[in-house]
């Protein structure tokens, strides 16, 4: 999967107004509609989608879309 | 084997409510207007301190039975779900019994199940009448798992609701839901991430237990309902597409001979990420939980009544998934 194919599935879980602000270098978690369920959401995207396993601990460190690729992809 | 038909719905909500507000009031980081658009709630009903899920059972029961014109002599059977009982012993489900005065005739017993209870609840009533063992069976969800919240943990508290449900199931048909075939599914190892531990007699409960807390977060307290909202919600985004594809599978039906969907209505962002996870129209998806919250066993079936149960649907797709882990799945059919 590329790296902006990736964006766009994550930016399905933030309201339509901070997609527009999204790329693959925004710290996501200072959008507005960012909120522990969204949190949980893309949690259960990495897990279920691309079956790589992640603690809460780990995912709190990825900052940016692009932290969340290469977590998976590393 | 007799055909099995569900007739009959009826529900009772507890008079008291918790709106965000309230919420809001005791708990000002979490905006109102956040809370409603997030869960999809924005009224939860709280049974009363002395009021207990036997009693919504039959609250529930003597709605249905005025609202239908059931004889309660006719009742043969009797299923009360719940995880939240008066008693651990005896069985509930005779103390409704008798202050229901249903016969003594009546078969009863108790089955502890949560969000997945309404549909196992279903199973048992149509294998108990499809062989013939009874002729209708009368099935109660009542759960108040407010009294298991503890005052502190708002995620709990803005989930879920007390409510109690009661559906009349028979081998006759009073223009209701013929009862299709069943998918069950459970997962034991998922136990710890929705449970009240000290609930039985394994660890009993201790007033001593204190909460536990992450910096100024409310964590858990063992006497008191514990819910790890990520692993619940990893488990719901698994287990709920490969569940409704056995059960199309199962009834041979496809996507496109669905009429509606419903399922257990746990919150309205996770109903929401499962609905496009399994591409489903929005428009075949059944939502009720503003004014209920999750009532756990009762949220399907009342969705159902609300919602399903008199529209002009051919077919409805239920699937209950949840606390267990538990799931099952089953389709309904007008004829």
């Amino acid at each position: 999967m590329e790296l902006k194919e990736f964006n766009k599935l994550m930016s399905e879980q933030f309201d339509d107004y901070d997609v527009s602000k999204l790329n693959i270098n925004t710290t996501f978690r200072d959008l507005d509609s960012y909120d522990s369920l969204t949190g949980m959401a893309m949690i259960a995207i990495i897990e279920d989608e691309f079956g790589v396993d992640i603690s809460p601990e780990e995912f709190k460190n990825l900052k940016t879309v692009s932290d969340i690729f290469n977590f998976i992809f590393k | 084997m007799n055909e099995t038909f569900l007739n009959y719905i009826s529900y009772y909500l507890p008079n008291n409510k918790l709106t965000n507000i309230d919420i809001n009031k005791s708990h000002p980081e979490w905006e109102v207007d956040k809370i409603s658009s997030k869960t999809g709630i924005k009224t939860r009903h709280i049974a009363d301190e002395n009021e207990f899920s036997s009693d919504m059972a039959i609250k529930a029961a003597e709605i249905l039975f005025n609202e239908h014109s059931i004889q309660r002599e006719e009742i043969e059977f009797l299923i009360f779900c719940t995880q939240s009982p008066d008693y651990n012993l005896p069985t509930n489900a005779c103390i409704i019994q008798d202050k229901l005065n249903l016969p003594k005739t009546t078969g009863a017993f108790d089955i502890n199940l949560g969000c997945s209870g309404y549909v196992y609840g279903l199973s048992i009533a149509k294998a108990f009448i499809s062989s013939g063992i009874v002729n209708n069976v009368l099935l109660i969800t009542s759960d108040t798992y407010s009294k298991y919240i503890n005052p502190k943990d708002k995620s709990n508290k803005t989930i879920f609701g007390d409510a109690a449900s009661a559906s009349f199931l028979s081998s006759e048909n009073k223009k209701g839901w013929r009862i299709g075939d069943f998918v069950f599914g459970s997962d034991g190892k998922g136990a710890e991430n929705l449970i009240v531990k000290n609930s039985g007699l394994k660890y009993s409960s201790n007033k001593n237990d204190d909460n536990i807390f992450d910096g100024e977060k409310f964590i858990k307290n063992n006497n008191n309902l514990f819910m790890n909202g990520q692993k619940i919600f990893s488990f719901t985004s698994k287990s709920v597409p490969l569940l409704i594809n056995q059960v199309l599978k199962k009834n041979n039906l496809s996507e496109s001979t669905v009429s509606a969907y419903l399922f257990h209505q746990a919150n309205k962002f996770m109903l929401d990420f499962i609905r496009k996870k399994i591409k489903i129209d929005s428009s075949k998806f059944i939502e009720y939980i503003e004014d209920v919250g999750n009532t756990v066993s009762s949220t399907i079936p009342i969705a159902l009544k609300e919602e399903g149960f008199y529209k002009d649907y051919q077919n409805i797709v239920l699937a209950g998934f949840g606390v267990g882990y538990s799931w099952g799945g089953c389709v309904l059919f007008k004829n």
